[in-house]
């Protein structure tokens, strides 16, 4: 509980935040009005339950915990207008082709000289995903965007967007595999770690 | 006792019958949430054998954290458009009116 907060608080957020919550809600919503608006009823939703703001996080990550999740109702908004429609997972047919007949690959993964962690740290890689995910559909944007990056869980995705988790776990697939294509063939991959 | 060996026989065989293509689904599954037990360690023993699915199971992995790292980065964002004061005022407004 935290009752100490006080109105110029809730105006000092709005100095401190604003731009950065704006400019994020608007990699993810692409439309200048929807982003303003997402972000005003955050701040509206915070001082609402600013007695939930306990302290065990810093202020900025409990108002982008808000907005995220402002975020995924926009798209259950989307997804009822029926313009996106979430649920369905489509056929995959390449991931058919990628095997052959015996089970094996028919063009074996190599690897890409590189682990998590350093590849984490390298600039131009993070640059070129982000990228790659620009690239996808808008559904398969969102999802990715909801699931990977904002950290929501699958749980609350399904819920809001009405997806079977089975479905939602082809659909992840798909989309890290298509991010996966298009990684290598916008980069090369070498034994010693990352070159461009 | 020659039942639980038999068993233990059909479970070992299945886990060497499990192709690169039965293992695909699950290796992008068992980063989103926990899979069964059994099947899990069919994976795990799988992976542990076959360099190509490691080598495509750590390639998602790295996106994964890549892409966490990019959503938290984006948190900081710099570079984007400036709001005026004006906007910023009215967000403040609709805030006094909730007080």
């Amino acid at each position: 509980m935290n009752q100490g907060l006080s109105e110029e608080d809730a105006e000092d957020w709005v100095d401190k935040y604003f731009t950065q919550m704006y400019r994020f809600a608007l990699t993810r919503v692409k439309d200048q009005d929807v982003a303003e608006e997402v972000v005003q009823e955050t701040f509206l939703a915070a001082w609402k339950s600013k007695e939930s703001f306990s302290g065990r996080s810093t202020e900025k990550s409990w108002l982008f915990g808000i907005l995220k999740h402002k975020i995924l109702d926009y798209f259950r908004q989307v997804k009822k207008r029926g313009e996106i429609e979430f649920g369905d997972p489509g056929e995959w047919e390449s991931a058919e082709n990628l095997f052959q007949a015996n089970g094996l690959w028919k063009t074996p993964p190599s690897s890409w000289g590189i682990n998590p962690e350093e590849a984490a740290q390298n600039v131009q890689l993070l640059e070129a995903l982000n990228q790659c995910v620009e690239n996808l559909s808008d559904r398969f944007k969102s999802l990715f965007l909801l699931k990977e990056m904002d950290g929501l869980t699958a749980d609350e995705i399904c819920d809001q967007l009405e997806i079977k988790p089975a479905n939602l776990w082809v659909m992840m697939h798909r989309i890290r595999s298509r991010l996966k294509t298009c990684l290598e063939s916008n980069f090369e991959f070498s034994q010693s770690g990352l070159t461009k | 006792m020659k039942s639980l060996f038999k068993k233990g026989m059909l479970f070992l065989e299945s886990i060497f019958k499990m192709t690169c293509r039965d293992v695909f689904p699950y290796v992008s599954e068992m980063l989103d949430h926990d899979i069964p037990f059994i099947p899990r360690m069919k994976v795990k023993l799988h992976l542990a054998m076959c360099s190509v699915c490691s080598f495509y199971q750590q390639q998602l992995a790295t996106i994964k954290k890549l892409s966490k790292n990019i959503g938290l980065a984006q948190e900081d964002s710099k570079e984007g458009p400036e709001l005026s004061d004006e906007k910023k005022l009215k967000i403040k407004e609709a805030l006094k009116k909730e007080k």
